[in-house]
């Protein structure tokens, strides 16, 4: 049973933080272009989008950092949080889905460094992550590799394979963020894998490893990379914890379905939409 | 093959800092010299194939070229996705070597058996595909990779190979034999002895299965009646169909056998002479082969 803590509790206090509101403004237009278009895979997206406004906000230089988007399903989270940031264009934000735009069901490897590799097919982020980390390595380039898998994701085995290579060449730039939604694609993540801690598991792979989200709004934990450490780091982040949109969040029927009006309209009360985010309220009125 | 492949990788990596190398724990003795001239180019990544072709992909988008090696029969079957996805769909250049191409380990069972590799590159678009039969062509097919946009995947031997001719082809000739691989060294060791009893054949040497040298594959079918195409691959996506594309495209006249492994598992273990001999590679069965109606 996923535990999602009781709403009105923490919720005036979070109201004022601004990263929680980027990541609410994040969640409104991911939330609109799944109500327009499909294909959005909704509950991966609202675990990803609160990790990546973090690390957007606190952490990522496009200049020397490079980010890789393994769970390449969740690329309207990716989108929509880059359009946050000024990173890519509304209209390239309002062509998600469509024919011959760079904004795809699955990620692409046309934005820069926020996106190094195409994705869509899971298990390959790491890897691609580790050769990057050691490019990066040999030729004393600062920054660092951010790949964001999903917690299923982490059932490709190919992922072990790169676990074993970043931990033994020593890769301290590499870093690993689990977006760890507790939901599969058809299942629960506790019924597919078990519910042993991904923590433990990359601990024992020789990571410097940390939960996040567990007891906290992703908004309020920083994802910590400035600490020496001569592991590579995975953050292990508990994205269905905090209740964002409690009707979606660890919801497995949220995976595949796309939202209709009366499941937005909910979902806009629950994140408080029309305050955090009126402009995208309206822009969808007019479409 | 696996001699000259290390030396090329020593002059490679000796070229630049940028040429690295990495191996799923494999090439006993081979690269010992890589590993210790060349540390900083040289990853043994361990027994993880899969993982060592995402490794090299992510080096290679970050401008390095990297060459990763392992045994044909675990290569390309067991990366087959990372090669699709994060080299060719990404463009990012990688050269892949597989060893003991074919049979070459035929008494350690089905599980090296190499009959599908080059149809699984093959069937991938963007990369080029190389069997080279010896030492000399392996060099050419490495320089080719080098040089190439592109990603290669080059299928080779283990040691020893010979450097036979590439192509002999007696104006009178009717008959050709066309192979590819170390199987070519097989066949041309029965080319010989076909032609010091008399028989007017040719030989031809499709070392590099894409790009396909078109010219010389024309020239050589010029006033051919039969050819004899003769592979070490189960033959779905092989040498032989692409000889049966190649004349049916361009409306050459001749009649193709091919003499090859039939499509099942060879699960007996037997040497790989034996095999040969068992799909067909005798004197008596290409001398029968030969015939014109």
């Amino acid at each position: 049973m996923i535990k999602i803590w009781k709403r009105n509790k923490i919720r005036a206090a979070d109201e004022f933080n601004s990263l929680s509101l980027i990541i609410k403004r994040s969640l409104t237009s991911m939330l609109i272009l799944a109500h327009l278009r499909g294909d959005a895979h909704v509950v991966s997206c609202i675990g990803s989008v609160q990790i990546l406004c973090n690390l957007l906000k606190n952490n990522f230089n496009p200049n020397v950092d490079n980010l890789i988007i393994s769970k390449g399903h969740a690329a309207l989270a990716l989108y929509s949080t880059l359009f946050e940031f000024k990173a890519i264009s509304k209209d390239q934000l309002n062509n998600f889905r469509k024919e011959n735009s760079d904004t795809g069901i699955h990620v692409s490897n046309k934005h820069g460094s926020y996106s190094r590799l195409s994705t869509g097919s899971l298990g390959h982020g790491i890897g691609f992550g580790s050769g990057i980390a050691l490019a990066k390595k040999v030729k004393n380039l600062p920054g660092n590799v951010y790949v964001l898998v999903g917690d299923g994701e982490l059932n490709e085995g190919s992922n072990f394979e790169a676990l074993q290579f970043a931990s033994s060449k020593k890769l301290d730039n590499l870093i690993v963020l689990v977006d760890h939604n507790e939901v599969q694609s058809v299942a629960t993540y506790q019924e597919v894998s078990s519910d042993s801690s991904l923590h433990k598991k990359f601990e024992s792979f020789g990571f410097k490893s940390q939960e996040l989200g567990k007891y906290k709004n992703m908004a309020n934990e920083v994802i910590d990379v400035k600490t020496p450490s001569i592991s590579p780091k995975a953050f292990v982040c508990f994205t269905s914890r905090f209740p964002y949109i409690p009707s979606m969040q660890g919801k497995v029927l949220w995976h595949y379905r796309k939202p209709d009006m009366k499941d937005l309209n909910h979902a806009f009360i629950e994140l408080n939409s029309k305050e955090s985010a009126p402009d995208y309220c309206e822009w969808l009125e007019t479409q | 093959m696996r001699k000259e492949l290390a030396t090329f990788l020593e002059e490679t990596l000796q070229d630049s800092p940028k040429n690295v190398f990495l191996t799923a724990d494999l090439g006993y003795g081979v690269f010992d010299k890589l590993r210790i001239n060349y540390p900083k180019q040289y990853y043994n990544v361990g027994i993880a194939e899969a993982g060592m072709v995402s490794i090299a992909a992510g080096l290679s988008a970050e401008g390095f070229t990297p060459y990763v090696y392992s045994i044909a029969s675990f290569l390309m079957p067991k990366t087959y996705e990372q090669v699709r996805l994060l080299s060719i769909q990404n463009h990012n250049k990688i050269i892949l070597v597989g060893a003991g191409g074919g049979l070459s380990y035929s008494m350690s069972g089905p599980s090296h058996h190499s009959l599908d590799d080059l149809s699984l590159a093959l069937l991938l678009p963007n990369i080029n595909v190389f069997a080279p039969s010896g030492p000399k062509l392996l060099r050419d097919a490495l320089k080719i990779a080098k040089s190439s946009f592109e990603s290669s995947y080059i299928q080779i031997g283990k040691f020893g190979e010979p450097n036979y001719s590439t192509i002999d082809n007696p104006d009178e000739a009717t008959i050709g034999l066309i192979s590819t691989g170390t199987i070519f060294n097989d066949v041309y060791t029965l080319f010989e002895k076909l032609k010091t009893d008399g028989y007017k054949i040719g030989i031809f040497n499709v070392y590099s299965l894409r790009p396909l040298n078109e010219n010389g594959l024309t020239n050589f079918l010029q006033n051919k009646k039969k050819v004899l195409v003769i592979e070490e691959s189960w033959g779905l996506l092989s040498l032989s169909s692409l000889i049966y594309r190649f004349v049916s495209n361009n409306n050459i006249k001749v009649e193709i056998i091919r003499i090859g492994p039939d499509h099942k598992i060879f699960e007996t273990n037997l040497e790989r002479e034996t095999n040969l001999i068992e799909f067909g590679l005798t004197y008596s069965n290409i001398v029968k082969s030969m015939k014109v109606d």
